[in-house]
C-alpha cells in the first residue's frame, strides 16, 4: 500500500527539503538515546542522525521478533492456571 | 519515565497480557517435536502481530497514522494467517528454505535502488515507520519520533514479561 508519490512534491513551497529535514532531525536527536547531540546542525549530521534512526528501529523490531519466539516458548511450557496474567504481574512489571 | 509513557506502558501492558491470556495453551495437543516446533512459531507471529496492535491501539490517543497502519498491516496478516498458505505449489521443505531466501533476496535488491532514488535521503525510513510512504517530510520525522518512542516501550514492556514467566517456572 504504497504511495508513488515522489518526496519533493509532497514538501512545501517555503522550506526545501534540506532544511525541514535538518530542523526537525534534531527533535529525533533529542529522542533517540545513544546519540550525542550538542553538535551543529548540518546537512552530514542529518543524515546521520537519519541512518542511526534507521539502525535504531531495525533493532527494536528485531528484538520484538526474538521476543515473540521467547514468549512462544514459555507460553506453550507454562501456564496452566491462570495466575500470572493478574494485575499483580502488570505492578510488577511497571516497578521495572 | 514521564507520566504519559508510564500511561503508555500500563495500558500497553494491559492490552498484550490480555492478547497473551487468550493463546495460552500448552502444547499438551502435539505429539512430534516437528508439530511443536510449528506451533511455537505460529503462535510467536500471533504475538508479535498481538504486541504491535496492543501498542498501536494503546498509542492511538495521539492519532497518528503508523497506528492506523499498523493496525491494517495487522488485521490483513491476520486474515492470511488464518487462510493458510495456498497448495498449488509444493515445495519439499530442504528446498524451501532456499528458494524463499532467494527470491525474499532479489526482491530486496530490485526494491532498495528504486526506493532511494525516488524517494530522497529519507527512503529507508519511510520504508521503516509504517504508512511512512505517505507521509510528507516534516509529519514523516514527527510520526518517527512517535513510533520509535513507542518501540522501546514495547520491548520493554515484553521484555520485562518474558522475564516475569521465565522466573515463575
Amino acid at each position: 500500500m504504497s504511495s508513488r508519490r515522489p518526496a519533493s512534491r509532497a514538501t512545501s513551497s517555503t522550506m526545501s527539503e534540506d532544511e525541514i529535514i535538518t530542523d526537525l532531525v534534531l527533535k529525533l536527536q533529542a529522542l533517540l538515546p545513544h546519540l550525542n547531540p550538542r553538535q551543529q546542525p548540518s546537512r552530514a549530521q542529518a543524515s546521520k542522525v537519519l541512518k542511526e534512526t534507521c539502525s535504531y528501529i531495525r533493532k527494536l523490531e528485531k528484538e520484538v521478533d526474538d521476543l515473540s519466539g521467547r514468549l512462544s516458548q514459555l507460553l506453550g511450557t507454562i501456564d496452566p492456571n491462570n495466575q500470572d496474567f493478574d494485575l499483580d504481574s502488570i505492578r510488577s512489571l511497571l516497578q521495572i | 519515565m514521564s507520566a504519559t509513557t508510564q500511561q503508555l506502558e500500563r495500558n500497553f501492558t494491559h492490552r498484550f497480557l490480555t492478547s497473551l491470556r487468550r493463546m495460552n495453551s500448552p502444547d499438551s495437543k502435539t505429539t512430534t517435536t516437528h508439530a511443536a516446533g510449528l506451533v511455537i512459531r505460529r503462535r510467536s507471529l500471533r504475538i508479535k502481530r498481538a504486541a504491535y496492535s496492543s501498542m498501536a491501539r494503546a498509542a492511538a490517543g495521539s492519532h497518528r497514522a503508523w497506528t492506523r497502519a499498523v493496525l491494517s498491516r495487522t488485521r490483513s496478516q491476520r486474515r492470511r494467517q488464518q487462510h493458510g498458505v495456498r497448495p498449488n505449489y509444493i515445495i519439499p521443505p530442504s528446498q524451501r528454505r532456499k528458494s524463499v531466501k532467494r527470491a525474499a533476496k532479489l526482491k530486496k535488491k530490485t526494491k532498495k535502488k528504486s526506493v532511494v532514488r525516488r524517494l530522497g535521503r529519507a527512503g529507508k525510513l519511510r520504508e521503516l515507520v509504517p504508512g511512512g510512504s505517505r507521509m510528507e517530510m516534516g509529519q514523516l520525522l514527527e510520526e518517527t519520533a512517535h513510533y520509535v518512542q513507542c518501540l522501546a516501550v514495547q520491548v520493554r514492556v515484553m521484555q520485562a514479561v518474558a522475564d516475569h514467566f521465565s522466573s515463575s517456572m
